[in-house]
């Protein structure tokens, strides 16, 4: 081994410039590949992540964004009762949100006004205390659970009575916080929690609410989890058409399934794949051509190096071996260097970025095997042209 | 083998190169004997075949025609792999242009010799040692290659070339790139390993260095004379 490092250096101290420049080109193309890898990697957590939270048995019921906003495609809390009574093998829970602003917390904090299965539909987890009950709906309780991102934030504990939108509410218990879930087509943020949010009973966010209004009964989601054996699609489809009155059509609502969710982030995927992979490509296309005539280069001026070795008995497999291993050893370490150095830049930088980041030793070993296989490939002409050189001829003095 | 088996033979040898004109006949039935000891030196004009002989002999090729026997087996017909094997352990050979790596060290070029052993003698950096001693450059053991004299990397190139101590040790043109003082240092060299016992063909143009053969053949159009 000690001998063919030693040849492989020799080789490499020969042509510098031309190693460094191939070096270089290998190690960019690797960097942009780690980051393809990366945020593709980041986006496929995040699907796996958005998937969890909303459920993969759960789908879930939006009034149909227009700008002309009209009763027609309004969801009140009617339609949940008859979606509960039509469906009873299902869980369902409407969702109302208002904005408020809490002293000593940073820009608005999300209320979720909600009725006591929400907890159940969407498989949050609590971490201590107690979720809206039945009883805080039907006696209309001022109770709320706070998230634990609130909770640390301004010190509140269960029992603690605080004052949201200038009313006093008593904090029964903490939920986790959700997951910082992307804006998905056609949900906005209705869906998800966010991570400072405050649960509070359905019923007792009609304090805020004028009776006389025409909005006093509206939600702004329906949830509804479906048993796990039961078929999602057939439900739906069940559900629609129980909504769907004689003068009212099924299509007024949004309807948010796991796989609408996946939509914006795959088409995020694909142009992320198309673009990096593009230039990733290209580096690594122009790395390779660079190393294929660096090791062109390589073998024209070393062919008296080549002759020699061929009078002491280096068979022809053994000069081609010299080279391939040569290329083999610069595309290695160049990728070893672009892909640590991107991993670093990666890890440091990724809460700053825009995309989300996932960075496992998948990311770190397939550059450095691809970089092997390419230093395979492009280095394979040029050593069989070596290994095909007469040794006379090599050794020919003029 | 026995002492008397002479160490190269070539008989009734031929040698064509392809072209686009056609087939050039560069050897025309070339005839040798090199005795165990022989100090053999080549002469002749640009073209007449002196660097094939020596080729042919150093197993870097192969004859279109006759027999080459090298320690009384003949080698003609053998492939590349066995042509290796031969040339790895008992073929050293010397060029006009040195051949060194330049950014080893003298002795590293001289340990050279041994890269495509298979098994490497436990021994090497002392017989390294003793050849560089025995040939003046155990000084400048540890200088780089590329820092050395003309004369110093001839005579660096001899020591790698005989450090295995072969059977045969050939020299193309070994004084082709020297001064006067260089040449005969180099000679000398060539000479106190001939006079240890090493059998030796060399190809000059230098008519000069005839007083230090023991054997001396002219290379004329292809046939030895």
């Amino acid at each position: 081994m000690n001998r063919i490092l030693s040849d492989i250096w020799d080789g490499i101290r020969s042509q510098p410039g031309r190693t460094g420049l191939s070096f270089m080109a290998i190690g960019i193309g690797m960097i942009s590949l780690t980051v393809l890898l990366a945020v593709l990697g980041g986006l496929r957590e995040r699907s796996r992540l958005m998937i969890k939270e909303m459920g993969a048995n759960v789908f879930a019921i939006l009034p149909q964004r227009s700008d002309t906003l009209s009763g027609t495609n309004e969801i009140h809390e009617s339609h949940a009762t008859l979606i509960a009574s039509n469906f009873p093998g299902c869980m369902v829970s409407g969702t109302r949100r208002f904005q408020a602003e809490i002293p000593g917390i940073e820009g608005t904090i999300t209320l979720i006004a909600c009725d006591e299965k929400l907890l159940d539909v969407r498989q949050w987890q609590l971490l201590t205390g107690r979720f809206i009950d039945t009883h805080d709906i039907k006696t209309f309780e001022r109770n709320v659970v706070i998230t634990k991102a609130i909770s640390n934030t301004r010190g509140w504990e269960i029992g603690q009575v605080v004052s949201i939108k200038n009313e006093p509410f008593s904090i029964v218990g903490i939920l986790a916080p959700g997951n910082d879930a992307l804006e998905t087509e056609g949900a906005g943020s209705s869906i998800s929690m966010e991570e400072k949010s405050i649960f509070i009973p359905l019923s007792a966010s009609k304090l805020w609410l004028d009776p006389n209004q025409g909005n006093y009964y509206n939600l702004d989601t329906i949830f509804i989890r479906v048993p796990e054996t039961a078929n999602l699609p057939g439900i739906m489809s069940s559900v629609q058409r129980v909504l769907t009155g004689p003068y009212e059509k099924a299509d007024r609502f949004s309807w948010i399934t796991p796989e609408v969710l996946l939509r914006g982030i795959r088409r995020l995927q694909a142009a992320i794949g198309f673009t990096v992979g593009s230039v990733a490509l290209l580096c690594i296309i122009l790395g390779g051509t660079t190393l294929m005539s660096l090791m062109v280069a390589n073998v024209r001026d070393r062919i008296t190096e080549i002759g020699l070795r061929r009078a002491l008995g280096a068979t022809p497999r053994d000069i081609a071996m010299l080279f391939v291993l040569e290329a083999c050893l610069v595309t290695g370490t160049a990728s070893i260097v672009g892909t640590t150095f991107c991993h670093l830049i990666l890890f440091t930088a990724k809460q700053y970025l825009p995309s989300p980041i996932h960075l496992d030793g998948g990311t770190f070993l397939a550059p450095i095997l691809l970089s092997i296989i390419l230093g395979i490939i492009f280095s394979y002409g040029p050593a069989k042209m070596a290994a095909h050189i007469s040794p006379s001829e090599a050794l020919r003095n003029d | 083998m026995t002492n008397s088996t002479p160490v190269l033979q070539i008989k009734s040898l031929t040698k064509n190169f392809p072209t686009p004109d056609g087939h050039v006949e560069v050897l025309r039935g070339v005839d040798l004997m090199v005795e165990r000891g022989d100090f053999v030196m080549i002469t002749g004009p640009s073209g007449s075949g002196k660097s094939t002989i020596l080729n042919l002999a150093a197993m870097l090729d192969t004859p279109t025609t006759g027999q080459v026997i090298f320690q009384g087996r003949d080698v003609s017909h053998l492939n590349d792999t066995e042509l290796c094997e031969i040339r790895k352990k008992e073929i050293g050979m010397v060029f006009q242009k040195f051949c060194l790596l330049p950014h080893r060290s003298v002795i590293d070029n001289v340990l050279f010799r041994f890269r495509y052993l298979e098994k490497l003698p436990h021994d090497m950096n002392s017989h390294a040692y003793d050849i560089l001693k025995e040939i003046g450059l155990e000084n400048i053991r540890n200088r780089s290659a590329r820092l050395l004299s003309a004369g110093e990397m001839q005579r660096t190139a001899i020591a790698r070339a005989v450090v295995l101590r072969p059977g045969l040790l050939v020299a193309d043109e070994p004084t082709g790139n020297l001064d006067g003082a260089s040449t005969h240092t180099v000679m000398q060299c060539f000479q106190k390993l001939n006079k240890n016992g090493l059998t030796i063909i060399m190809v000059t143009h230098n008519q000069n260095l005839l007083e230090f053969c023991t054997k001396h053949k002219i290379c004329k159009e292809g046939i030895l004379v």
